[in-house]
């Protein structure tokens, strides 16, 4: 017996130490998790900022920092640093905030820190050493990277080692039930931002970032890509004289007038247009998979074949001032046919009214494919059961579709409105397709570019003053998001869902 | 009572429906009411198919020109007065297309998307011939195919898991700043492109990517549009289905790969398949990016100046034709086969505004 | 409080990066921490190509002995890079050590325009060639950036020119040109390398095209018609033909407007472009006076032009015979000849220079406007080259070794010239040393020989080159006048509002 109790007590007090064991942790889990994790993550702040201050051997001279590389330090920080710099600084910051308010007592948030520190850290140094050793060779230099890196990037690898390791750990052995669950819920928290990561990562380099570059090119005067290549020339002032002197150009008034114009007349037309044929398509049975691909060709064939055809379609051939036309185009020849006078549409002094409506009938044309799908696809989801009750009212087809189609209809209606809208203004490739080249953008004897949009104004700058272009692509960004605004609000109270 | 009787038999003959024995009642004067409607009926179809027809024949002109300009020689092309069949079928403008690589001793001409290593006709090889043997010369449909495909396909796999994950988040999971960052992410919608392409080139420039296909794909991987659409499709699963699944202890990913995702199949295969025609279509990134012959796309190849003649400083437009008619034609058998899902895909974007 | 702060966090790092990026840019971008884009996201790349560094002569000079590699961007088609593969391998047995690259691959553009903007972006990012055809137009713009190199020492008279290099067989060259050598060139195509603001040499002549008139020589010979050699005697044929002889044609077609109208102002002497001060000097009496004159003959349908002739080539209309006389490019001349029909050409080609101004050589001394002074001015195109700085001054020097070696060697110029229609660089008595284009310009006058003879009417006329300042817009500007052309041709009262609207869109640039 007594053993028996011996053991019962022994296993008592195993049990009770054991319990001890446990409620120590539990009580002190945060402390002691996040002091290990304080201690790498400054250790990985320290290491990250180490590179700057590197020793790099130049052909026997010693040289510090990035200096050596021929500017001074603050010039030889690249983004990536930067931002790498942002975010241990940062998250180092909401560490120790976190500690103070007592909020972030447990450890999963300095396990990423000390992560993203140590990675951080590794990262630099790495990169550091690719990039000095790709410069080597040429001019036979040859650079070496300092201690300093080569530490950032084994002492980083180690730290990033044991902060997973770390984090692991935390996660499976000290943690209890309820930890776990606070875990859970907090993971559950910045889920989603890890499931938008990659997202986020390529917008903020292919978006965000030419986005901020753009509004700093715009007020930096006279920039041009080229010129910023050369040291001597790379110094621009900042100031708002590129926005002025788009402003101030007679030329991009036109192309705002053109371009708004443009957007105004073939919007509509093309809705009212795709709505029509898209309610005959949806009343027809037989034959309607063929109409259906036939009116989807447009949006899947290449548009500068098109461009041209529509060119020679209106086109007279042989035209001059003091000859016949050897041919009047098929289209003066339909009207002929008719008993109407031939019109000059594109050729040498046609009127920018002619100009206009061959444009605009390319741009219809266009147009049409998409937006006939998507009403189609819209109608064919409208419920049959409001039609039959209507048909029960005795309701005449006009009736049928005024009240009844188009408001059912009215979110894709919307949709392809304000899609309409956005493509409308961003219209440049019409242009080049109906008149041929990109120079004279207008009939032949025309000048001044009258038929010329704000993306072709856009271009045209491209090539040699980036620093008007970004300032008049901001502008017509600004245009945009003004319309779309605008739509979104009459949208919002038109349309029924 | 007669007026009754006259409606319902408007709704009858309007629908279609078979007439209940109730409405049998006065028979001839029905008849003769059924037949003014039928006329009509049949009036309004034939209004509605000549209407259609119209609309039709003016959409398909173009393709009718463009494909016997495709057959004409260069001269009947740009003869003063146009004909409307050509004289002499030019069938060679079509193999034209796919010319790729020449022989630099015998001067024969190959039709492969990747240069040979012997050559057929003369025997030689690089290492014979003391430099390289093989020329590229013309379009090389075939290499355009080839790197078409294969971005198009990358990245399309690439940009389905990152669009199911991003919209998934935005549709279902609840985070901090979500709504923020949607908000964000539709503004970058209204943005012209042409903002972009200049700070990109340098972006891409500096990290090495120039004429490579990870350049093209990367730049296509996220696009706002699909993300938006995939999420109001998402966001139309019942949330009960979710609530359900998180009793029952499912994980996130595993709701999403077995329900989600089969669920919401037919707009997922819509954005494949636009995707895919993005890249088909895709010019002014890809000229300025990658535009050797190795990782040219097609809408650049087309467009360059495989059909420039240099002295003469003038395009050969019926050859150029020909290639545009045999690139449409995939994208033409896309669509027939998959019609539907298309349809669905471009009109669900709508429905929820 | 937890909101707050996330929030907080979100907003500081975005502030912070944005706050940051603008700063590191600003600072004059670029200049520091070795090469990479405008600031920004340069990231750790790698150095390639790093260009923009100034020319040091290393010690020894050019070094034979290391193998060295140099590229070479163009615009030739298949057969002119036959031409060019030949006279590559001779001049890689001379210097065995240097490679010359890209010689087969297909080339990248065939336009020019298409070519500039390809090295543009390479510029940026530091992937340009070593050499490069190029227009003095696009030099402008790629010095914008410093990366092209200056040939001055190269020059007689320059610091390297009198530096020896070694050849292969054992002999030596003088690394630069001597004096004898530039006296080869034609003195306006060599010239045209110093058309930049700090008058420089920038560029060496590749290979030249020029304007010629061609006439139905048939035609006027059984109309007994007499070849214009100034304007108003070519005002004079044109109302003959149109009037008398055939109202239905258009008796003249000129391609260029641009061409056009810059050699107007040459001729003139008027002013058109300055590489200094104002840039755009052709706002002025003379040209308008010239402009207006010229719509005339435009309304009375003497003359068209190809943006006018929808955009079709006038040379068209020339072998259709609804025109008589086509002023367009040497490099085109094999256009201007109709097919065979039946063996026979259906009428023979003429060439003969463009109309100038007035009557100068002293045959003509008895004419009204003779004038023993005036010197005649005739448009000068076609590609030149350029070298671009590079990181090795090796492959700098290798890359002049191998231009001077194509300009100066007469075998290239020849075969080059046969094939593709340009003229040489050299002077014509340098070119007969060429056997096969001795022969060649001996058998010019022969029925079928136009590009022979092309070539031929354009070495007579060798003094009369001029070239344009070259600028960044000059491109444009060029355009801009020949817009400005045609625009007035069809509305000659908007004249002044054309003129006005022109000018500002060359400053727009």
């Amino acid at each position: 017996m007594t053993d028996e109790m011996n053991e019962a007590v022994e296993q008592n007090d195993s049990a009770e130490k054991k319990a001890r064991r446990t409620d120590f942790f539990r009580r002190h889990s945060a402390l002691i998790a996040w002091i290990p994790t304080a201690i790498l993550c400054l250790l990985g702040v320290v290491l990250f900022l180490a590179p700057i201050g590197n020793v790099v051997k130049v052909g026997g001279d010693t040289l510090t920092g990035y200096g050596a590389l021929g500017g001074n330090w603050m010039e030889g920080l690249k983004m990536p640093v930067i931002v790498m710099l942002a975010i241990a600084s940062v998250s180092v910051i909401a560490g120790v905030l976190g500690v103070a308010l007592k909020k972030y007592r447990n450890s999963l948030a300095f396990d990423i820190v000390a992560i993203a520190t140590s990675f951080s850290a590794v990262a630099t140094g790495s990169g550091q050493i690719a990039w000095l050793g790709s410069m080597s060779g040429s001019q036979g230099v040859v650079y070496q990277p300092g201690a300093f890196s080569i530490l950032a990037v084994v002492f980083g690898a180690i730290f990033l080692l044991a902060a997973v390791g770390e984090a692991v750990i935390h996660s499976v052995w000290i943690a209890d039930n309820n930890q776990r669950a606070l875990w859970k819920t907090t993971w559950g928290r910045w889920k989603g931002w890890v499931y938008l990561l990659p997202a986020i990562i390529l917008l903020t380099i292919f978006t965000v970032w030419p986005i901020i570059n753009t509004f700093r090119i715009s007020i930096l005067e006279d920039y041009s890509v080229l010129a910023a290549k050369n040291p001597e020339t790379a110094h621009f002032a900042v100031n708002f004289n590129n926005f002025k002197n788009v402003v101030q150009y007679s030329g991009f008034w036109n192309c705002l007038l053109n371009t708004v114009l443009l957007t105004v007349i073939t919007v509509p037309v093309s809705t009212m247009l795709a709505l029509i044929i898209a309610v005959a398509l949806n009343s027809i049975k037989p034959l309607r998979r063929i109409f259906q691909t036939i009116f989807f060709l447009p949006y899947v064939t290449n548009t500068i074949a098109i461009g041209m055809v529509f060119m020679a379609m209106f086109q007279m051939i042989g035209y001059s001032p003091t000859t016949e036309p050897t041919s009047v185009g098929v289209i003066n020849t339909i009207i002929e046919a008719f008993g109407g006078t031939r019109v000059n549409w594109v050729n040498e002094s046609s009127s920018k009214f002619a100009n206009m409506f061959v444009l605009c009938v390319y741009i219809i044309w266009n147009a049409l494919p998409f937006k006939i799908l998507v009403l189609l696809g819209g109608l064919q989801g409208v419920n049959k059961q409001y039609y039959d009750a209507a048909k029960v009212d005795g309701a005449s087809r006009w009736r049928v579709f005024w009240r009844i189609t188009v408001p059912l209809l009215s979110p894709m209606i919307a949709y392809v409105v304000i899609t309409g809208f956005i493509g409308g203004f961003k219209e440049y490739n019409s242009v080049v397709g109906i008149f041929g080249t990109a120079d004279l953008m207008g009939p032949p004897g025309s000048f001044g570019k009258p038929l010329n949009t704000m993306v072709g104004y856009i271009y045209d700058r491209i090539a040699n003053n980036q620093g008007r272009a970004s300032a008049a692509a901001l502008i017509l960004f600004a245009i945009i998001f003004i319309v779309t605004m605008i739509n979104l609000y009459v949208s919002k109270k038109k349309v029924h869902y | 009572m007669a007026e009754e009787l006259n409606q319902s038999e408007f709704v009858a003959v309007e629908a279609d429906a078979v007439s209940s024995p109730k409405t049998q009642g006065g028979g001839s004067k029905i008849q003769n009411i059924s037949k003014k409607q039928k006329i009509w009926k049949i009036l309004v179809q034939i209004a509605l198919y000549a209407f259609l027809t119209i609309m039709a024949v003016i959409v398909l002109f173009p393709f009718y020109w463009m494909l016997i300009s495709s057959l004409k020689t260069v001269k009947e092309y740009e003869a003063t007065v146009p004909t409307f069949w050509p004289n002499e079928f030019q069938w060679s403008n079509y193999s034209y297309a796919f010319r790729s690589f020449t022989c630099n001793n015998c001067g024969h001409i190959f039709y492969n998307p990747i240069a040979p290593t012997v050559c057929s006709e003369c025997g030689l090889t690089s290492a014979d011939f003391g430099r390289e043997l093989f020329q590229s010369v013309g379009l090389n449909l075939g290499r355009l195919f080839l790197n078409t495909v294969i971005v198009g396909v990358v990245s399309t796999i690439l940009s389905l898991i990152i669009t199911i994950l991003s919209a998934y988040a935005f549709a279902r999971l609840n985070f901090k700043g979500k709504n923020i960052v949607f908000a964000l992410l539709l503004a970058t919608m209204m943005i012209p492109g042409e903002l972009f392409t200049v700070t990109n080139y340098v972006t891409v420039a500096n990290w090495n990517l120039l004429n490579t296909y990870t350049v093209l794909i990367i730049t296509s991987l996220v696009s706002v549009f699909y993300i938006y659409l995939l999420r109001q499709n998402f966001m139309q699963i019942p949330n009960e289905l979710y609530l359900a699944a998180k009793v029952d202890g499912t994980s996130d990913l595993k709701y999403l790969w077995k329900v989600m995702i089969p669920l919401s199949a037919p707009t997922l295969i819509s954005i494949t398949l636009l995707k895919m025609m993005g890249a088909w279509n895709a010019y002014m990134w890809p000229k300025l990016v990658a535009n050797d012959v190795a990782h040219r796309l097609i809408t650049v190849g087309l467009r360059g100046e495989a059909f420039f003649d240099e002295i003469l400083q003038k395009t050969n437009m019926p050859a150029q034709m020909a290639a545009v008619v045999i690139v449409t034609i995939p994208l033409l058998i896309l669509f027939i086969f998959f019609r539907k899902y298309i349809m669905r895909g471009v009109s669900r974007s709508g429905i929820k505004g | 409080m937890k909101k707050k702060i996330g929030t907080l966090i979100m907003a500081g790092v975005l502030a912070c990066t944005m706050a940051l990026s603008l700063t590191a840019c600003n600072n004059g971008g670029n200049g520091g921490g070795g090469n990479g884009g405008s600031g920004g996201l340069g990231g750790l790349q790698g150095g390639g190509n790093s260009g923009a560094s100034e020319f040091v002569m290393p010690e020894g000079g050019f070094d034979t002995s290391k193998p060295v590699t140099i590229s070479f961007s163009h615009t030739m088609g298949q057969n002119l890079r036959g031409v060019l593969r030949k006279y590559v391998d001779q001049f890689q047995a001379i210097y065995p050590n240097i490679t010359v690259d890209n010689v087969d691959a297909v080339r990248d553009s065939s336009k020019y325009d298409e070519l500039y903007s390809m090295i543009s972006n390479q510029i940026i990012a530091d992937t340009q060639p070593n050499v490069a055809y190029c227009y003095s137009d696009h030099v402008a713009g790629y010095n914008t950036s410093g990366a092209v190199l200056t040939l001055d020492d190269f020059l007689p008279g320059g610091e390297y020119a009198d530096m020896t290099v070694t050849r292969q067989d054992g002999s030596t060259e003088k690394l630069g040109l001597t004096q004898e050598q530039v006296d080869k060139f034609i003195p306006g195509y060599y010239n045209e390398g110093r058309e930049f603001a700090d008058g420089k040499m920038y560029t060496m002549p590749f290979s030249k095209s020029t304007e010629v008139l061609f006439y139905n020589k048939t035609f006027f010979e059984t109309k007994g018609l007499e070849v214009p050699e100034t304007w108003d005697e070519m005002e004079e044929v044109c109302r003959k033909i149109k009037t008398d002889l055939d109202p239905d044609c258009i008796p003249l077609g000129y391609d260029s407007e641009a061409n056009w109208f810059i050699t107007m102002c040459e001729q003139y002497g008027s002013g058109y472009t300055s590489a200094t001060g104002d840039h755009y000097i052709f706002d002025n009496e003379t040209n308008r006076g010239f402009v207006a004159r010229f719509a005339q003959w435009y309304k009375s349908g003497y003359v068209t032009t190809q943006m006018l002739n929808n955009n079709t080539y006038t040379s068209d209309r020339f072998t259709a015979q609804t025109s008589y006389m086509c002023i367009g490019s040497t490099a085109g001349a094999s256009y201007q000849q109709s097919d065979q029909v039946q063996g026979e050409y259906e009428f023979t080609v003429g060439i003969a220079p463009i109309p100038q101004l007035k009557h100068y050589k002293p045959e003509d001394s008895a004419e009204a406007d003779y004038d023993a002074n005036y010197k005649p001015k005739v448009i000068s195109q076609g590609p030149s080259v350029c070298i671009f700085k590079d990181s090795n001054p090796q492959e700098v020097l290798a890359s002049w070794l191998f231009v001077k070696y194509l300009i100066t060697n007469v075998g290239f110029q020849a075969d080059f010239s046969r094939t593709s229609g340009y003229v040489p660089v050299l002077n014509l008595q340098t070119m007969l040393e060429d056997p096969i284009f001795a022969k060649n310009y001996e058998e010019a006058e022969q029925p079928g020989n136009i590009t022979a003879l092309s070539a031929k009417v354009c070495m007579e006329q060798e003094n009369a080159y001029f070239t344009s300042p070259a600028f960044v817009g000059s491109a444009e500007a060029r355009s801009n006048v020949g817009t400005l052309l045609q625009a007035v041709f069809s509305t000659p009262d908007q004249l002044d509002k054309i003129f006005a609207q022109t000018l500002e869109e060359c400053r727009q640039n």
